[in-house]
C-alpha cells in the first residue's frame, strides 16, 4: 500500500509499506495492505514502517491522525522525526 | 562652483540610498522564496486535515463540539497579523484601516460599548491602532519575527482557550493573503467559532463508511484543536510571504526612482559644468580682447 507521513513542515515518508504500526490512542494497532476505510487519533509514540523491501522505518511523533483508504495511508502528524532505533 | 559641489554631493547621496534599497530588494526576494517554500510544505497537510475534517463533520451531523456552537456575541476580539519592520508599503496600514473597517460594520453595538477588542501580532500595527484609539490586550509580536510553528501553536491554544473559557464569543482575523508577487490583498477570516464556511467540503463526498477509532467524538475533540493551530499558522505564513513581497515591490519602485533621480541630477550637473566652462572662457577671451584693445 501507498504510505505518506507528513507534517505542517515537510514531508517524512512517501513510499510502498507492507506494514505499518501506530500509536492509537487505545493502545498500539497496525495497518496491512487493504485495510478496512479508517480515521484514527494517534498519541505521542513511535510508528514503525515495514517498506516494500523489507527494511524497518520509525518515526517518533508526538501527535496526529491517520486515514486509510483504498490502500492509501496518510499519517498526519504535528510534530514528527525519523529515528534510527 | 558652489552649485555643482552641491549637486555632486546629492548624486553620491541618492547612489548610497539606491543601494541600501537594492540590497533589501534581494534580501526580500531570498526570503520570499523562503516564505513561499513554507506554504508550499505545507499543502499536502493542509489539503488532508480539511478532508478528514469534512468526512468527520460529515459522518458526525449533531456536533456538540465546543468549538462549533455559535454563542451569542458580547466580546469580540480580532487579531491582526502584520510586520514587525517597516519599509513594505501598505502593508501593515491596510491591514488597520481594514481591521477598524470591519469592526464598524460589523459590531457597531458593541464597539460602541467598548467590547471590541484588537490583539495585533506587529509592533507597527499595534502602534497604529493605539493611535487610533483601539483597545488592546496585549500583543504578540515576538511571533511576527520568525513565524515558528510551535510559537503560532501556543499562540492558537491561549485563543481557544479564551474562547473556551467564555470571554469572547467570536475571534476573527485580519492578515494580507498572499495572492502573487505584485499583489497582496487584507482578508477577514472567522476564527472561532469554527464556521461551516472554513470545514466547508463540498469538494469531497464521504466515499467509504470509515471506521473511527476511538469515536467520532473523540477525534473529533483532538482534530479541531490542530485545525484551529493550522488555520493560524497558515494564515501567518501567508502573511509573512505577502510581507516579503510587498516589501520586494516597495524596494523595487524606491530603487527605480533613485535610478531617475540620479539621471536627471546627472544631467543637471554636466550643464552646471558646461557653463561653468563656457563663462570661464568668455572671462578669459574678453580679458586678451581687452588687452589687445
Amino acid at each position: 500500500m501507498q504510505l505518506e507521513i507528513i507534517t505542517p513542515q515537510k514531508s517524512l515518508f512517501s513510499d510502498e509499506a507492507k506494514l505499518i504500526q501506530l500509536p492509537g490512542e487505545r493502545g498500539l494497532f497496525e495497518i496491512l495492505d487493504n485495510h478496512a476505510p479508517i480515521i484514527a487519533v494517534l498519541k505521542e509514540g513511535t510508528i514503525k514502517v515495514q517498506d516494500s523491501k523489507g527494511n524497518l522505518h520509525f518515526f517518533e511523533i508526538t501527535q496526529g491522525f491517520v486515514e486509510c483508504k483504498q490502500n492509501k495511508t496518510i499519517v498526519l502528524a504535528s510534530k514528527a522525526i525519523r529515528s534510527s532505533v | 562652483m558652489a552649485k555643482l559641489k552641491e549637486i555632486r554631493l546629492r548624486i553620491a547621496s541618492i547612489k548610497s540610498t539606491r543601494q541600501v534599497t537594492s540590497a533589501m530588494k534581494m534580501v526580500s526576494a531570498a526570503k520570499l522564496k523562503k516564505a513561499q517554500d513554507q506554504i508550499f510544505r505545507l499543502e499536502p497537510y493542509h489539503n488532508k486535515l480539511h478532508e478528514i475534517v469534512g468526512n468527520i463533520k460529515l459522518a458526525d451531523t449533531d456536533h456538540q463540539n465546543p468549538f462549533l456552537v455559535q454563542r451569542e456575541i458580547k466580546k469580540v476580539l480580532v487579531v491582526a497579523v502584520g510586520s514587525n519592520r517597516g519599509l513594505c508599503g501598505g502593508f501593515n496600514t491596510n491591514v488597520v484601516k481594514k481591521a477598524l473597517w470591519h469592526v464598524y460594520s460589523s459590531y457597531p453595538e458593541l464597539l460602541k460599548n467598548g467590547n471590541v477588542f484588537f490583539l495585533p501580532i506587529s509592533k507597527l500595527v499595534e502602534k497604529d491602532l493605539l493611535l487610533k484609539g483601539a483597545h488592546t490586550i496585549g500583543n504578540e509580536n515576538d511571533i511576527a519575527y520568525y513565524f515558528n510553528y510551535d510559537d503560532i501553536v501556543e499562540l492558537s491554544n491561549k485563543l481557544n482557550s479564551l474562547f473556551l473559557s467564555n470571554q469572547y464569543q467570536r475571534i476573527d482575523i485580519v492578515y494580507n493573503k498572499f495572492k502573487n508577487t505584485a499583489n497582496q490583498e487584507v482578508y477577514i477570516e472567522q476564527y472561532l467559532p469554527l464556521s461551516g464556511e472554513s470545514t466547508d467540503n463540498s469538494g469531497y463526498s464521504l466515499s467509504s463508511d470509515f471506521i473511527f477509532e476511538p469515536s467520532k467524538e473523540t477525534i473529533l475533540t483532538s482534530l479541531l484543536p490542530q485545525w484551529l493551530n493550522l488555520q493560524l499558522y497558515r494564515i501567518c505564513i501567508d502573511s509573512n510571504a505577502a510581507e516579503q513581497s510587498a516589501r520586494m515591490l516597495s524596494m523595487t519602485t524606491a530603487t527605480d526612482n533613485a535610478d531617475e533621480l540620479i539621471k536627471d541630477l546627472q544631467i543637471m550637473y554636466n550643464n552646471a559644468r558646461q557653463a561653468c566652462i563656457t563663462n570661464e572662457i568668455v572671462e578669459i577671451s574678453s580679458g586678451a580682447e581687452a588687452l589687445k584693445g
